[in-house]
């Protein structure tokens, strides 16, 4: 029997001890009573905003060195996409405070008090996350909503209305991606229980793997690049498309695979591994 | 309070890693209303065990359970058993006052629960500093503190009075004791037999994994041999001649010094002025705890008085 079958099977079993609220609010306290959540957020998002703001500020001269060259990757004629480009900055803050969240529980021994409360530990990993990603979107949203304004400020006339095209989406968008990459650094913490190991692994997959994608031959390289959960969940606020890309929603529904495949792994181990 | 007369029952309870085993084949039960020693060296399976009762690791075979249940099946646990399972299994960065709270609210436990255990830990005073500046005896009693915020009916200590000092040691075992004598099932583990000897009423010693012991702490002692008296004297080989009867024994560690058993501080004393020798000491020696604990776990020598034994 699997943790996910119980779960459909006895939905009420989270009701037990502290309830859904209580085990929510406990999760809540754990979340605010630490300093690191604010500091990695608060760091991740200001990072998002003043990095949107380099990109877009240094347009007109035609990007850093001058002439068109600009930042890699990015495009003048997106100019949404220059405006929220510090995304790449903001998820690793947020990936990497997912993964500490969740091996913090087991490198002080919290977790064993955390799974005396609730011995049937996968209501854990669901509160947990619920909290976790409210905040990051919440936060993701407000970080992006500025970064935006002052980046098409910034760019002057080549700068769109919140009216534009796909605007909206991208950014509703840029703070779904977020969550789900917080939440896929809370999943392998969930998975490997240490910390190296977890951000490793979360950089491997979301930073390094794209670059090293790069070197493959053209024939079919793009086609694993795309699959990769950063490159398939960033489609989603992408409002200029890469020509190889997956459209927003199959985009992000492949990282949302992940992420179900990754907390599935988790919850199963969580109930047959010693705690 | 808690309802009381629960029992903590281990029955073959089993744990291997790989080749090792941990625990092995352990039964036993721990009965309310005394404080029940788990004595035994480091590595002997005891934080294994405790483990196991908290539902935390998964027995290779047998079960733990707590007043008939296994530990998942309560529907409040913290409100049935609580546990200091480790030394700082607390978040630096968090107060005890969070820290607290935030169990009490995943446990479904009421509010003022964290002030009355802060309290009863006397920790009220540092509730809102960072659990990381504590030190290591402060550490300890908010892992107590913890484990009472349920009020529970059964309490399981992995080696409470690690790093202790003296004061701490002693509440510990005050607060024990009083939480035994409310009725509840008190689980204690130790490695030093003789801070258990003053705390726990009964033992259970462990060795390797293996039940070695299930005995009052009373009859333990009694096994560890009888008394046996110092004897200090100028003319000991005169002495000697003299003690050494029927039943007696004299053995001598060091010159003019015997270790006499078989014969009472008063008669020695009786025979010896008979004789008109002069004594400087006479002094009666209690068997050495530590020292049978160390025989019985090194030995692995099975005794059990079975009287003292439920079922």
């Amino acid at each position: 029997m699997t943790a996910v079958l119980d779960l459909e099977a006895t939905p009420s079993s989270a009701a037990r001890a502290g309830g859904v609220t209580g085990l929510l609010r406990g999760e809540w306290i754990k979340l605010r009573t630490l300093r690191s959540t604010g500091i990695s957020l608060g760091i991740g998002l200001v990072l998002m905003v003043l990095f949107g703001w380099l990109f877009t500020g240094t347009a007109e001269s035609g990007g850093p060195g001058g002439n068109g060259g600009g930042p890699p990757g990015l495009s003048f004629t997106d100019p949404v996409g220059l405006s929220l480009a510090g995304y790449r900055l903001a998820q690793l803050a947020i990936g990497v405070l997912g993964v500490l969240l969740v091996t913090g529980e087991y490198t002080t021994g919290t977790i064993r008090s955390t799974f005396a409360a609730v011995p049937r530990r996968w209501p854990v990993v669901a509160a947990k996350s619920a909290v976790f990603a409210a905040v990051v979107y919440l936060g993701s949203l407000v970080a992006a909503v500025v970064a935006f304004l002052v980046g098409q400020t910034a760019l002057g006339e080549l700068g769109v209305g919140p009216g534009a095209d796909g605007v909206v989406r991208a950014l509703l968008g840029i703070a779904a991606y977020l969550t789900a990459i917080g939440l896929f650094g809370m999943a392998l913490g969930w998975l490997l229980r240490s910390t190296a190991g977890a951000i490793s692994t979360l950089f491997g997959l979301v930073f390094l793997l794209p670059v090293l994608g790069q070197l493959l031959p053209a024939g079919w390289g793009p086609d694993v690049v795309r699959l990769l959960p950063g490159e398939a969940g960033s489609q989603l606020f992408s409002v200029v498309p890469a020509p190889d890309a997956f459209g927003p929603w199959t985009g992000f529904a492949v990282l949302l695979g992940y992420l179900v495949v990754a907390f599935t792994a988790a919850t199963v181990l969580l109930r047959r591994r010693d705690a | 309070m808690p309802s009381v007369g629960q029992v903590i029952e281990l029955q073959h309870l089993t744990k291997r890693y790989g080749s090792k085993t941990a625990v092995d084949d352990l039964t036993v039960t721990v009965q309310p209303g005394r404080v029940t020693g788990f004595l035994g060296p480091n590595g002997a399976g005891k934080s294994t065990t405790m483990r196991m009762v908290l539902g935390l690791d998964h027995p290779t075979a047998g079960t733990a359970r707590v007043n008939g249940k296994r530990y998942a099946e309560h529907r409040a646990p913290l409100r049935e058993v609580g546990a200091l399972l480790e030394a700082r299994a607390l978040h630096p960065g968090r107060t005890a006052r969070a820290h607290l709270t935030a169990l009490a609210a995943t446990g479904g436990l009421p509010g003022t629960r964290v002030e009355e255990v802060l309290e009863l830990a006397g920790l009220t005073a540092v509730a809102d500093r960072r659990v990381g500046g504590f030190s290591l005896g402060m550490g300890q009693r908010l892992g107590v503190a913890t484990a009472l915020l349920g009020d529970p009916a059964t309490v399981v200590l992995d080696e409470p009075v690690n790093g202790l000092d003296p004061d701490g040691v002693l509440w510990i075992r005050t607060l024990t004791r009083r939480l035994a004598a409310d009725g509840r099932t008190v689980f204690l583990s130790s490695h030093l037999m003789s801070e258990m000897a003053q705390t726990a009423e009964h033992l259970v010693v462990v060795g390797r994994g293996r039940l070695l012991a299930d005995v009052s702490t009373a009859d333990f002692i009694h096994h560890a041999g009888g008394e046996s008296v110092r004897v200090r004297s100028p003319r000991a080989g005169e002495l000697t001649g003299l003690l050494a009867t029927e039943g007696v024994t004299v053995t001598s560690a060091e010159p003019g010094v015997l270790d006499v058993r078989g014969l009472a501080a008063a008669g020695i004393g009786d025979r010896a002025l008979a004789a008109g020798i002069v004594l400087h000491e006479l002094t009666v020696v209690r068997p050495s705890l530590e020292d049978a604990f160390m025989t019985l776990t090194r030995d692995e020598r099975e005794y059990r008085t079975d009287e003292e034994t439920p079922r």
